[in-house]
């Protein structure tokens, strides 16, 4: 990757506006501004006094409760959109987008971005009569890590993707309900994101999935077959420790696999031979089909080892900037990758024990 | 639980010094968990200083810290300039920072020589103002664990210490010192005070072994590694209690191997798994959601120090790590690695700069 600009140094910034003041907001997607770019001219929250103690400590010269007034007074080019409520079943973040592109705005909203897929396709289509940018923070599209999988997968030395495993502690309702009234449905709803759209991302959209929740821990385990014919196997590991990290991903080639643990280690099992079996005194193979590891350095203060990169934040945010000022277009956490994972996610939330299909738009 | 800056009741009312990559990506980023309140920054370039400060919420910019401090009545400063190629910068900023009636955190390196920290220490006392050094790792969340397992009773006395950090040495005769202030403010902050130094350097690589006695009577090897490959982990220390003994890795990686109960037979043990008391304990951060923990301001000690430093102020008291005390034994430590290699150095007993100075290494003492 090549050096990145700051904020300050870009010789074209997006004016953006700021909404929300949740503890995400202030520990990861404020942060991550300075290395995008973009100028912050407004902060919102419906607590003014909220708004202020952010806008003063992010640097925003202007703050506001009344949204109206904010794009008005300050017309910015784009909004980002970091809130934590809801709107009865629907989150707030579409509600958002959907009154900031009417006023001509590009929009990243955080996930979720909505709580169907029919609420999905009506911002589509709003986005596209906008003639506007919107994008999702579907952060682990953004992972160095997993962007690295993707990479290796798509080689020829790793053959096609056959199969994928992904450990996440998601919970899978174990009886149909709303996001606005079911809390079991809320938390599939604000984390879905993470594990399917990391499996959006390495292996495509999904044709088929069997879920099987777990009686007890309120995870379970689910069976795919993705739309390539890649298996897909996940782990939706809920109940586990809380001292314990929380994703594994694994997706094996034809003779090659890579396993990403913890979001910030990648070992990339190149393809190559043990040795005979049973007469190999050492494991150490050739150098050229060595195993590749990569693992940040925490050291020293930078922006690899950062947690707003490693997890993606950061990333998400600059490449809807870049994009919204007309630089590469965007290629992760689009609206229709939002879509795909709200398939999911509605079939979820019906309580499925049993297989959903997912015919192709 | 973390405050974050805006949510503490008092908070002390501060400039920023410098205003380069090194304070927007963590020193400015950490002190939003400080319980400060930024008022102005400064650089000499008043450009940056407006734009970073901007992006922090800072009023103000200066390009001259003494006319900030007398323009915006700041309780103290935060430093972080520049490397200067004909040395430190610190010392003289410090001093006119503190004769102007403020309190003063500085980043590394603090100084090139012992007599320039002492200059530093000496200002401290005649002013009454506080000095704080950015030596992070003795804040690391990893190395705060450890001291508290260092100071149990399972741990025993602590009677070895191995360290290796990726560091070239510069050599006897180099015109700016060799900046030790990352290796050594953990080896002073696991270990307290040394006895002895002595160390042989690499003379092409500045690859060096040093071996240390400390004041409580442990032994220390520190490995700097000269020029290894830049592509991995920094650092790996070890600390060696008595039956007992711990490891951090890569700064956020601990593992403590427990006092075995009963050992195995020798030759007859069918199996590594003991029972779940005398398993070691095993922390790693998980990278997967956007906490503080696994920040790398958290973890690297960025936010540890900062606010040490801001609240031992607003308690009015000097800082009890990292302050004028630790400055001084650590550029003690580094003039006797500036002696030709080999040079076995025979430091002198701890002299009372400080009624904080940590007390040595040992069961109790962190």
């Amino acid at each position: 990757m090549s050096p990145l600009t700051f904020a300050y140094e870009s010789e074209r910034r997006l004016r953006v506006a700021f909404l929300g003041t949740s503890g995400h907001a202030f520990r990861n997607f404020l942060p991550s501004l300075p290395y995008a770019p973009v100028e912050l001219v407004a902060l919102w929250d419906p607590d003014v006094a909220r708004a202020e103690a952010f806008a003063r400590q992010f640097g925003a010269p202007r703050w506001y409760s009344d949204l109206d007034r904010l794009l008005a007074e300050t017309t910015p080019e784009a909004a980002l959109i970091g809130v934590e409520a809801f709107e009865g079943d629907e989150p707030r973040n579409a509600t958002l987008m959907a009154r900031c592109l009417e006023a001509g705005c590009h929009v990243w909203t955080d996930k979720p971005l909505a709580g169907t897929v029919a609420t999905a396709r009506r911002l589509i289509a709003q986005r596209d009569r906008a003639n506007r940018l919107a994008a999702v923070g579907i952060k682990t599209m953004f992972y160095p890590a997993y962007q690295k999988v993707r990479q290796i997968a798509q080689e020829p030395a790793f053959g096609r993707v056959a199969s994928v495993t992904i450990r996440y502690p998601l919970h899978v309702p174990t009886q149909p309900g709303l996001a606005g009234s079911d809390r079991e449905v809320r938390s599939c709803l604000g984390h879905i994101w993470h594990p399917f759209g990391a499996a959006l991302l390495v292996a495509g959209p999904l044709r088929e999935l069997h879920v099987q929740s777990a009686p007890i821990g309120g995870g379970g385990v689910a069976l795919a077959t993705f739309a390539s014919g890649a298996a897909g196997a996940f782990h939706f590991a809920s109940g586990q420790a809380g001292t314990s990290p929380l994703e594994r991903l694994e997706v094996v080639g034809e003779g090659a696999n890579v396993v990403v643990e913890n979001a910030a280690r990648l070992t990339y099992y190149r393809r190559g031979s043990p040795g005979p079996y049973g007469r190999t005194p050492s494991f150490l193979t050739e150098s050229e089909s060595a195993p590749l590891h990569w693992e940040p350095e925490l050291s020293l203060g930078q922006l690899y080892n950062s947690n707003n990169f490693i997890q993606g934040y950061a990333l998400s945010i600059i490449a809807f900037a870049q994009a919204a000022l007309g630089g590469p277009p965007l290629q992760y956490g689009t609206l229709e990758d939002a879509v795909e994972v709200l398939k999911v996610f509605e079939a979820l939330r019906e309580g499925t024990r049993g297989m959903a299909a997912f015919p192709a738009d | 639980m973390q405050r974050f800056s805006h949510e503490y009741d008092r908070r002390l009312r501060i400039g920023m010094v410098g205003c380069g990559q090194h304070t927007m990506r963590n020193i400015l980023p950490a002190l939003q968990y400080a319980p400060v309140e930024l008022a102005a920054t400064c650089d000499l370039n008043r450009q940056l200083a407006e734009l970073v400060g901007r992006q922090f919420g800072s009023a103000r910019a200066y390009t001259d810290f003494v006319e900030m401090i007398g323009q915006e009545g700041l309780d103290a400063v935060y430093m972080a300039v520049s490397d200067n190629p004909r040395g430190s910068p610190y010392p003289r900023m410090a001093v006119a920072a503190m004769e102007a009636g403020v309190h003063v955190w500085i980043e590394k390196p603090p100084a090139d020589t012992l007599a320039q920290a002492e200059s530093m220490a000496d200002a401290s006392r005649r002013t009454g103002k506080f000095l704080g050094v950015g030596y992070k790792r003795m804040f690391l969340p990893t190395a705060i664990k450890a001291r508290e397992i260092m100071a149990s009773s399972e741990f025993g006395e602590v009677t070895a210490f191995h360290y290796t950090f990726r560091l070239s040495l510069r050599p006897h005769g180099a015109p700016v010192a060799t900046d030790l202030s990352h290796p050594m403010g953990l080896v002073l902050g696991l270990m307290g005070p040394a006895e002895t130094i002595y160390f042989e350097r690499h003379p092409r690589t500045g690859s060096a072994s040093i071996s240390m006695r400390f004041a409580s009577g442990a032994l220390g090897n520190i490995f700097l590694e000269g020029r290894p490959s830049p592509n991995g982990p920094a650092e790996r220390a070890i600390v060696i209690g008595d039956g007992a003994h711990l490891e951090i890795d890569n700064v956020i990686r601990l593992t403590y191997y427990r006092r075995v109960s009963k050992r195995g037979a020798y030759g007859r043990e069918a199996s590594f798994i003991g029972p779940n008391e005398d398993a070691p304990l095993f922390w790693e951060p998980e990278f997967t959601l956007g906490q503080l923990y696994n920040k790398n301001i958290f973890l690297i000690g960025y936010v540890g120090e900062v606010c040490h430093f801001a609240e031992s102020v607003l308690d009015g008291k000097a800082p009890d790590r990292a302050g004028a005390a630790d400055l001084i034994e650590i550029m003690r430590w580094t003039e006797a690695l500036h002696q030709p290699s080999g040079t076995l150095t025979r430091l002198m007993p701890a002299a009372p700069a400080s009624a904080t100075r940590p007390e040595p290494a040992g069961r109790g003492a962190l």
